[in-house]
């Protein structure tokens, strides 16, 4: 008990260093507990949007997809037909994306996905039949029950999207027929509170067809209960129509590469968020029980026993941190809201997955942050405690520690984790396996610092000139933090390396882009459309040359391709930025016989297919099984879909469909060109836009995409940087005796300032020019290994010494932002004071 | 030369103003050695830090005065940059505690203050003046080594050799046996004060040792915040310790 009670006086001699401790920890539990907070949303929205209409209901009826020309929708007609024949347990549903507008404007930014369900099947058959209980996900539409065709059900959040947090009425919101040219009211739009609904609008499926007539339906859904499930499956099965199939549905296992790309970026993001939260964690406690020791050493003196300590302090940081989970819980909360809508946006772009707006259990939220924060509090004072335990032992100062053998363990563990990392990179398939590789490159390379810090240290000194004595000084100094200072100099340079490997990563990535698309596109100006008018008669009554890239969804080895046509003008031809091909000429010659194809990295590489290399496709316009010679592999960023082009001679105009044009004019054909389209009814301002204008967009979409790839940099950069802080807090007082000493040689208050603040830069720099080369690597194995494996593109890496530079400027500029704090309220007490201390 | 017209300091300590020196006055020669002997917050150190330009009184004067040009300067009035200057150029500090810069050489320690006060048309510190230092105090084998290598003693040696090392005209020791046993509190002590009258710099000891204040000419004690000087007290003639 007095043990304790001495503990808690001590707070009042170090309040900063114990605020440092709260804020530290309260950090942590914010970032992990954000990242858990925006996870189980996205999660948990992400597998309610997939088994939204689906859940335990494990088959549907939907239209044969073959090859065939002559396919059949599925009908009205086909759902009324099935019920007749006594088949209650079909429930219809059509489903369409919709862009939602008010007078004035769009209000979407995508597309809303509008489902329309036969409210009246599915809540007769479910109060009839009891085949249902409440607990059951299809519980999420009990609002069903209550829905007439006037209202539709929505999620609040997407509600208060349409209505700007309602600046605008509901009422004057409408949809656009482009086919009819005309406007549709939404029905009345009624919020609940439903994960599943994302970016839906459900409503009575007649209601749908107010709005969308020409829809077909989707979809028809099995609910039979489960004691007669298989009978009634089976005769089903039996009594379908031809154009029809009874298929299974996978309730939320989807398998498909995407999305489990998109959950290993979920998880990959916690992962990093908690060893992130484990470093700050363990540098927090490390330099609070470095800062304590003194007094620990008089306690141990006095007869406290080593146990009675440890107990004491452990279940004081779990104390403190049940306080600070409850404060980050609260502060995530907030920071997640903030955050949320770029983070969705990100991951949308990303994988093509829609998410919605999950709302996960505070409790169960609390519970898994505290049980991983306390995990990391018992770890790190564990840890802080095994190396203190000599310390405890004996009053001496033992900072005599033996520099070569703690050099020597390092390049031991530089190699182990070097050969390691590169075993794992050189024979991984999976995108788990690259993420430890990659987690193995780091921790060589923090080896690699702490082996070689005093050197390079030593190596600088040699540099200066002995006529700036205080500078040599401080160096030396620099090799004795150094050493005081690991933990919060590996956070410093893993924040350096994976912020160097970033910007190269996501600065190949925007060059590489930008320099395809300005090739790609040739055309003067590119219009968007999917409406039924014929553009082509148009653009020939405007005298202007239009191409119509035509566009397929096919099945090759059962996933989904594109296949789109590619036009053989020598501007085109010119436009292509091929990634492997053998010949140019021969390759076009080919393609131009209908022999050849080019696919895209991502088609490429799913199937690990090689140039010349022979695959079997649906004839664009036959639709007959036709082999060709893949000639050439093609750059296709940012697209998340599989692709093969093929000449536009092989497309019937007939039947083909495809929405975008490519179009070359002058400034009057381009004029007159665009009063056709507004006499079509056709908004060319939205659809017809210039190269430049597409190159504007595609530019700010990608730094939109990567605004969360910046956003980690910079926390990761603060976090080391409040590390440093925390660590020059602690030795403050190792560090006065030595700036005292200076300052009564009679160097001024602000030159050991800035001695105090060199010395930390000087690690920095260190740190710094040992990330250089790992940085580089990452971006390497980010660039072709990782990307690779999550996208199925790669693309050149380009090393931009400027944006090297750029980087050590501004993680320089925060570190020493911050870490200046501590240093200038230090220098600001008179030397007299820390004289007085002194002695 | 040192002059001290009626110093006065006080700290407030708990709500109380405590008088530490009271219209104190005291002339300190250029090359005289004074030991201060008082007990336990008397103000020994703090008339030790006044006169070094880290303090300044609440009232009186220090002027320092140039015996070449017989100009005088208050250094009470002194900006802190002109404190700076002041104890870079003309004091020397020798602290209990050693205070020896642990991640430096020896002799880089002692070579700093000298280096410090370089002029920059000057590229090379008075390496003789630091070999006869070294000499001096028997530490020129020491030279090389790292603080943390060596005994009380050694670094009590080192740190005086670093207060010497550019020449100040007065030189400042708190206690600088303190922390030594008797043996080689007596070499220290009397290796400064020799080497303080071979460099003709004065010395000012503040010391709890009798058999330390005994070696230095003059002997104050410092006692309700007044400095009374030991041998005229005892009736003795302040000439005999004299030069």
């Amino acid at each position: 008990m007095h043990f304790i009670s001495l503990l808690l006086k001590s707070y009042r001699n170090n309040k900063f260093s114990m605020l440092m401790l709260i804020v530290s920890l309260s950090i942590a539990v914010t970032g992990l507990s954000s990242v858990l907070l925006i996870n189980n949303s996205a999660k948990q929205s992400y597998s309610s949007n997939n088994t939204l209409l689906v859940s335990n209901v494990s088959h549907q009826v939907i239209a044969k997809q073959d090859s065939s020309a002559n396919q059949a929708p599925l009908t009205k007609q086909d759902y009324v037909m099935l019920r007749r024949q006594g088949f209650d347990e079909l429930v219809a549903v059509a489903q369409v994306k919709s862009h939602i507008y008010t007078s004035e404007k769009r209000v979407t930014s995508r597309r809303v996905e509008f489902t329309g369900i036969d409210s009246f099947a599915f809540t007769s058959f479910v109060n009839t039949s009891g085949a249902l209980n409440q607990s059951d996900a299809f519980s999420n539409l009990g609002a069903m029950n209550t829905i007439d065709s006037q209202s539709a059900l929505l999620h609040p959040t997407l509600l208060a999207q349409l209505t700007q947090g309602n600046d605008r009425s509901s009422q004057d919101l409408f949809i656009k027929n482009e086919t009819q040219q005309s406007h549709s009211a939404l029905p009345v739009l009624r919020p609940i509170e439903e994960a599943s609904l994302g970016n839906d609008i459900i409503l009575d499926i007649g209601r749908f067809y107010q709005l969308f007539p020409e829809q077909a339906l989707s979809m028809l859904l099995v609910i039979s209960s489960e004691n007669q499930a298989s009978v009634r499956i089976n005769r089903l099965k039996s009594q379908l129509p031809e154009h029809l199939i009874l298929a299974e549905i996978d309730n939320g296992n989807d398998q498909s590469e995407m999305t489990e790309s998109f959950h290993l970026n979920l998880m990959a993001m916690a992962l990093l968020m908690f060893v992130v939260c484990l470093f700050i964690v363990l540098n927090a406690v490390n330099l609070t029980i470095a800062s304590r020791m003194p007094w620990l050493k008089v306690c141990r003196q006095l007869g406290i026993n080593r146990r009675q300590i440890f107990a004491t302090q452990l279940a004081e940081l779990i104390f403190l941190t049940a306080i600070c989970s409850l404060l980050g819980i609260y502060l995530s909360i907030h920071l997640a809201n903030f955050v949320s809508p770029a983070v969705q946006a990100t991951l949308e772009g990303l994988y093509a997955v829609e998410l919605g707006f999950g709302k996960p259990s505070l409790l169960s939220l609390f519970l898994q942050v505290f049980g991983i924060s306390v995990v990391g509090t018992m770890l790190a004072t564990v840890f802080s405690f095994s190396q203190a335990n000599k310390s405890l032992s004996s009053i001496k100062d033992d900072s005599t520690t033996n520099t070569n053998a703690t050099s020597t363990v390092f390049w031991y563990l530089f190699g182990a984790c070097s050969v390691v990392g590169v075993l794992i990179l050189f024979f991984a398939k999976s995108l788990w396996l690259l993420l430890l590789a990659t987690a193995f490159v780091i921790l060589a390379g923090c080896s690699l610092l702490l082996a070689n810090y005093p050197k390079m240290i030593e190596l600088l000194y040699l540099c200066i000139p002995s006529k700036f004595p205080l500078l040599q000084l401080s160096v030396r100094q620099s090799a004795g933090l150094s050493a005081r200072t690991k933990v919060a100099c590996c956070a410093f340079f893993i924040a350096a390396t994976s912020n160097i490997g970033m910007n190269l990563m996501v600065d190949s990535f925007r060059g590489a882009t930008v320099s395809w698309l300005e090739q790609r596109l040739v055309s003067d100006y590119y219009l968007f459309y999917e409406g039924d008018t014929d553009i082509n008669s148009i653009a020939q009554q405007a005298d202007i040359e239009l191409i119509q890239r035509y566009e397929n969804e096919i099945e090759y080895k059962g996933l989904g391709i594109q296949q789109y046509s590619y036009p053989t003008t020598a501007s085109f031809k010119q436009a292509m930025v091929f990634y492997a091909v053998d010949d140019v000429q021969q390759a076009w010659q080919s393609f131009e016989d209908e022999n050849g194809v080019f696919i895209n990295q991502q088609f490429d590489f799913n199937f690990d297919l090689q140039l010349n290399d022979i695959v079997e496709l649906p004839h664009p316009s036959t639709k007959e099984a036709s082999t060709y010679i893949i000639k050439g592999i093609i750059y296709d960023f940012g697209n998340t879909f599989k692709q093969v082009l093929l000449p536009i001679s092989q497309f019937d105009k007939q039947q083909s469909s495809g929405a975008i044009y490519s179009i070359n004019a002058n400034d009057e054909q381009i004029t007159a060109f665009r009063t056709r389209l507004t006499d079509a009814g056709i908004n060319h301002e939205r659809n017809l836009i210039t190269t430049e204008q597409l190159l504007a967009i595609s530019t700010r979409a990608f730094d939109q995409t990567f605004l969360i790839t910046d956003g980690l940099n910079i926390v990761t950069l603060l976090i080391a940087a409040l590390s440093l802080a925390c660590a020059i807090i602690v030795l403050m007082k190792t560090v006065r005796a030595q700036n005292m000493l200076v300052r009564s040689l009679g160097v001024s208050a602000l030159k050991t300032q800035g001695l105090a603040l060199f010395q930390y830069a000087v690690l920095c720099i260190v740190a710094l020019i040992l990330a250089t080369p790992f940085g580089i690597l990452l971006s390497w194995i980010l660039i072709f290994e990782i990307n690779l494996q999550a996208f199925q593109w790669t693309y050149p890496l380009q090393i931009d010494v400027l944006k090297i530079i750029n980087v050590y400027l501004i993680s320089l500029a925060v570190v020493i932002a911050i870490i200046a704090i501590p240093i200038i309220r230090t220098g600001k007490k008179p030397l007299i004071e820390d004289i007085r201390w002194l002695n | 030369m040192l002059i001290l017209e009626s110093v006065s300091k006080s700290y407030i300590d708990a709500n109380v103003r405590q008088q530490i020196l009271k219209n104190l006055n005291l002339t300190i020669s250029q090359g005289e050695s004074i030991s201060i002997q008082g007990a336990s917050g008397s103000g020994k150190s703090t008339l030790l830090h006044l006169l070094a330009a880290l303090d300044t009184p609440d009232s009186g004067h220090i002027f320092k005065q140039d015996q070449k040009t017989g100009s005088q300067q208050d250094i009470t009035e002194f900006s802190e940059t002109q404190a700076d200057h002041y104890r870079q150029s003309q004091v020397g500090i020798v602290f209990q505690k050693f205070n020896l810069i642990d991640c430096i050489s020896v002799i880089d320690n002692i070579t700093l203050p000298a280096k410090l006060n370089l002029p920059s048309n000057h590229n090379t510190i008075d390496n003789d003046h630091i070999n006869r230092l070294l000499e001096a105090l028997s530490i020129h084998k020491l030279q090389h080594k790292l603080p943390n290598q060596l005994s009380g003693g050694e670094q009590q040696r080192v740190a005086i050799a670093r207060a010497l090392s550019h020449k100040p005209s007065i030189l400042l020791a708190d206690e600088p046996t303190g922390n030594l046993d008797n043996k080689n509190a007596d070499t220290v002590s009397q290796l400064l004060i020799d080497i303080c009258a071979s460099h003709q710099a004065s010395l000012v000891i503040v010391t709890h040792s009798e058999k330390v204040a005994m070696l230095t000419q003059r002997q104050l004690l410092l006692t309700n915040g007044q400095c009374r000087e030991l041998g005229r007290e005892l009736g003795q003639e302040s000439g005999n310790k004299h030069a």
